[in-house]
């Protein structure tokens, strides 16, 4: 032990520069693996523990009926809170209408106490008495570079205007303007970011309850929905969707199922950032095995060359490897012991993606499991691959075979290549020997690994870009949508206006799309219409089986496929309309995106369903 | 010729080089083979050798290159395997032992002194005596000490502090010399000790090893130089792997 102590004490002073390099390799090396795995971690687990600490709503009831009344569903016994909301619209002012997300206006004080109660990421959760107090979600600050502190002014609608306001329509609110103050930036299921957001805006039940006649129109015809929690969790959707269908007389009331509804795209979400992350992780370790297993075979190398002198005076093969690879070790040590401190700043850089908006407590964060996994492995794994280039160096001087020769450069000089072509190829190919012996093969090997990885990971970034850029390569295929009429209910002849559009040179597919919701069992499913107009039919993106063709035929969206177990040529039974309907699903295939549905869930059927 | 001060006495030696009579030997080398491939060439450098040196003597082997000179120091140092036949240190069989226990064996009995010195260039002359005394189980300090203290004997004491590449090469020998008595051997080994010295530092590192024959260390060196085996109190010769009887 006292020569392997001295041997790594004078290694250390005379070599001290290639063991810095190294340990800061190391360094580099873990935290960059354990940020990625640990990161991998937390955002597989981001939704799941938001969802475990916010008292999220269990289903989201939209009847969109003026003058509904909730105090009858907030008493039926298998709810444990319920908290409403206006479907209403008003606009930030000083920044473009489009994509302001300012947020239904709350309708009672429940919310943030007894249902969706969200983590504050900074300030607090605002007053419900005071409409002059908004929070934000954590998009916001970055968004519109407005924080906690800072004041907003909303304008509300007139009461003429009412419920019916829509800033996409570019008319300006004509209500009263209302200085606000974001007293808080807040996270749940619920009040939380999505992709391609903006961040929004959460005014105070206060805001609805001052200024109701500008929210909900001058005859309060505004329709209120709500956010319900279940006592029983998703397994009393089923008894609540009996219950509010008696209760109402309604049966084509859409209730989301919020955890199938957000949770399940979330988690598929951010299972694949983590599974990415997790492969970046990899491919970081592999690559310093390479680049460390390069460091480690030379400088054992280099080592064993010296220690091989101490073998006349009486040094051990064992002796001389442990002496080989102490210095390494202990620079591996500190190395791994940097890294970890690394991976822990950098772990406020982590979850990313869509778990970083659904992350309860963003900022630094210590995942001890794979932090000590991960300080514990990196110098195991150094001494292993010290010791066993330390032993095969010792076991090739014991020998003292001749150097490895390449047959490549041997074929070279029979054919009596250039001389610089010649000494190229054997420093390329052939290992040398002594101290400057180097294992040729592994670094040729990572050569090839690693311009193999930055291929693919330029091929999968294309691809990636590629089918962002090009939405139809996964089926949406229409650019706009506009929606007229509403319950049923047109607000003069759409036919004209429609033939006038179809008209339009710039128009190559028009459909006059009937929304509605329907019922399969537990499932909510929006229903679109495919009824192409003037002859333009919108490229309809199947991925198995047949457009529908007439009344008992439908084409279903790929995700609420998979909800109802359904494969083209199944029968399913629809509830919601006059009567329920058994309809045959011709097709798999994408519908136009909706207020209730992405572009891979509902259903398309011809008109006359 | 100066045979060296000292001499001890010795039993009739034939010419082969093998003792027949008198105390137990120091080494006692019998039947030894070693052959190896050299750029895919065969070669048989130990062809059935056999070879005694009695405790005390100061043997120099001789003999043309590539006569196995070195192989049989080699041999006799543990460093190298024959093939066949036996070897005996001190005593003990050292043919067919595993590395573990013939460096265990080296570092308590045999101390070698190669051609080219064979210094740790990266670590000072102090500590290029300092680690194989700790290999020997001193401790450090103590280590130390006698690192020192044979740097003085051998006259480079003020070089302790130094790179080994900054001596001269008669200082680098003696150096490694030094190195090979730290752990005070029954056997030293020296292969060309003067190889690579100019005829200054060749007439240092003889007279050192005579003076450490004098004191009564035993002493196998190869060389190939009249003039430096001269200074040996025997010389045994050497030709296509065996000895030769020379009259």
């Amino acid at each position: 032990m006292r020569i392997i102590a001295a041997w790594a004490r004078l290694d250390g002073q005379r070599r001290w520069r290639s063991l810095a390099a190294l340990a800061l390799l190391v360094a580099l090396a873990t935290a960059t693996v354990l940020t990625a795995a640990a990161g991998a971690r937390r955002g597989q687990t981001a939704f799941d523990r938001l969802w475990a600490r916010t008292l999220p709503a269990t289903v989201t009831a939209l009847p969109n009926q003026p003058g509904f009344n909730w105090s009858r569903i907030r008493a039926l016994p298998e709810v444990s809170s319920l908290t409403t909301f206006a479907v209403a619209r008003y606009l930030l002012v000083g920044y473009p209408p489009t994509d302001q997300n300012t947020g239904f206006p709350p309708g009672d004080s429940q919310v943030f106490r007894t249902i969706e109660r969200p983590v504050v990421l900074q300030g607090r959760l605002l007053d419900p008495g005071r409409a002059d107090e908004v929070d934000v979600t954590a998009l916001f600050p970055t968004i519109y570079g407005k924080g906690v502190g800072d004041t907003l002014t909303l304008q509300l609608p007139s009461p003429q205007q009412g419920q019916n306001y829509d800033p996409s329509s570019g008319q300006p609110p004509r209500g009263p303007k209302i200085r606000v103050r974001i007293v808080g930036v807040v996270r749940s299921p619920w009040f939380s970011d999505a992709p391609g957001a903006e961040g929004a805006v959460i005014p105070s039940p206060a805001l609805l309850a001052h200024y109701r006649a500008n929210l909900m129109g001058v005859h309060g015809d505004g329709y209120i929905n709500a956010l319900v929690r279940l006592k029983g969790g998703e397994a009393a959707i089923p008894r609540f969707r009996a219950d509010l269908a008696r209760v109402t007389g309604r049966s084509d009331i859409d209730v989301w199922d919020n955890l199938a509804l957000y949770g399940d795209p979330v988690r598929r979400v951010t299972s694949y950032e983590a599974a990415c992350l997790l492969a970046f992780g990899l491919a970081a370790l592999a690559a310093a095995f390479f680049l460390i297993g390069q460091s480690v075979a030379r400088y054992i190398s280099a080592t064993v060359a010296d220690l091989q002198i101490l073998r006349a005076p009486g040094m051990t093969p064992r002796q001389a490897t442990a002496a080989a690879c102490a210095a390494p070790f202990l620079a591996a040590v500190a190395g791994a012991t940097l890294g970890i401190a690394g991976a822990i700043v950098a772990s406020q850089w982590m979850p990313i993606g869509v778990a970083s908006m659904l992350e309860p407590q963003p900022g630094i964060s210590v995942d001890w499991l794979i932090l000590g996994v991960g300080w514990a492995a990196a110098p195991l794994l150094v001494l292993a691959g010290s010791a066993v280039a330390a032993a095969a160096a010792l076991a090739a001087g014991r020998a003292q075979r001749p150097a490895r020769r390449s047959v490549f450069a041997a074929a070279a000089a029979r054919a009596g290549a250039p001389v610089p072509v010649l000494i190229g190829t054997r420093f390329a190919l052939e290992p040398g020997r002594g101290r400057s012996a180097l294992p040729v093969r592994p670094a040729l090997m990572g050569a090839v690994a690693g311009v193999l990885g930055v291929l693919a990971a330029f091929t999968f970034s294309a691809g990636v870009t590629d089918a962002a850029a090009h939405p139809a390569r996964f089926g949406q295929t229409n650019q706009l949508d506009s929606f007229i009429g509403e319950n049923g209910q047109d607000p003069g002849p759409v036919g004209p206006a429609l033939r006038a559009v179809a008209a339009s040179r710039d128009v190559t597919g028009l459909d006059d799309a009937l929304i509605a919701v329907a019922q399969s069992g537990q499932v909510s499913i929006s229903t679109y219409t495919y009824d192409p107009v003037g002859g333009k039919r919108l490229p309809i993106v199947l991925t198995a089986g047949r457009l529908p063709t007439g009344p008992g035929e439908i084409a279903l969206a790929p995700t609420t496929a998979r909800q109802l177990h359904a494969t083209t040529g199944a029968t399913i039974r629809l509830t919601g309309g006059a009567h329920p309907v058994a309809v045959r699903v011709s097709g798999l295939g994408f519908v136009p995106e909706g207020p209730h549905n992405d572009y891979d869930s509902g259903l398309g059927h011809p008109r006359g369903l | 010729m100066n045979h060296g001060p000292a001499a001890p006495a010795r039993a009739s030696v034939p010419a082969n080089g093998s003792r027949v009579i008198g105390p137990p030997p120091a080494v006692r080398v019998r039947g030894a083979r070693r052959s190896f491939e050299a750029e895919s060439i065969p070669v048989r450098a130990l062809r059935g050798l056999d070879l005694d040196v009695a405790a005390g003597e100061f043997v120099a082997v001789m003999g043309p290159s590539g006569c196995g000179k070195s192989t049989l120091l080699n041999v006799i140092a543990g460093l190298d395997q024959p093939d066949d036949g036996s070897i005996e240190v001190a005593g003990e069989r050292i043919d067919g032992r595993d590395e573990e226990w013939l460096a265990r064996f080296r570092r308590q009995h045999i101390g070698v002194v190669f051609q080219f010195f064979s210094l740790l260039d990266g670590v000072s002359v102090l500590d290029n005596l300092v680690l194989p005394g700790i290999l020997g189980g001193l401790r450090r300090r103590a280590a130390t000490s006698r690192g020192r203290d044979l740097l003085d004997l051998l006259g480079i004491g003020e070089h302790g502090g130094r790179a080994p590449s900054a001596l001269s090469g008669g200082q680098r020998q003696r150096l490694a010399i030094a190195r090979a008595l730290v752990n005070d051997p029954d056997l030293l080994l020296a292969d060309e000790p003067t190889g690579a010295l100019d005829s200054d530092g060749a007439q240092q590192v003889l007279a050192l090893l005579r003076r450490l024959h004098a004191g009564g260390q035993t002493l196998i060196m190869v060389t190939h130089a009249p003039e430096v085996a001269a200074a040996a109190g025997r010389v045994v010769w050497m030709r296509d792997g065996r000895m030769e009887e020379r009259p």
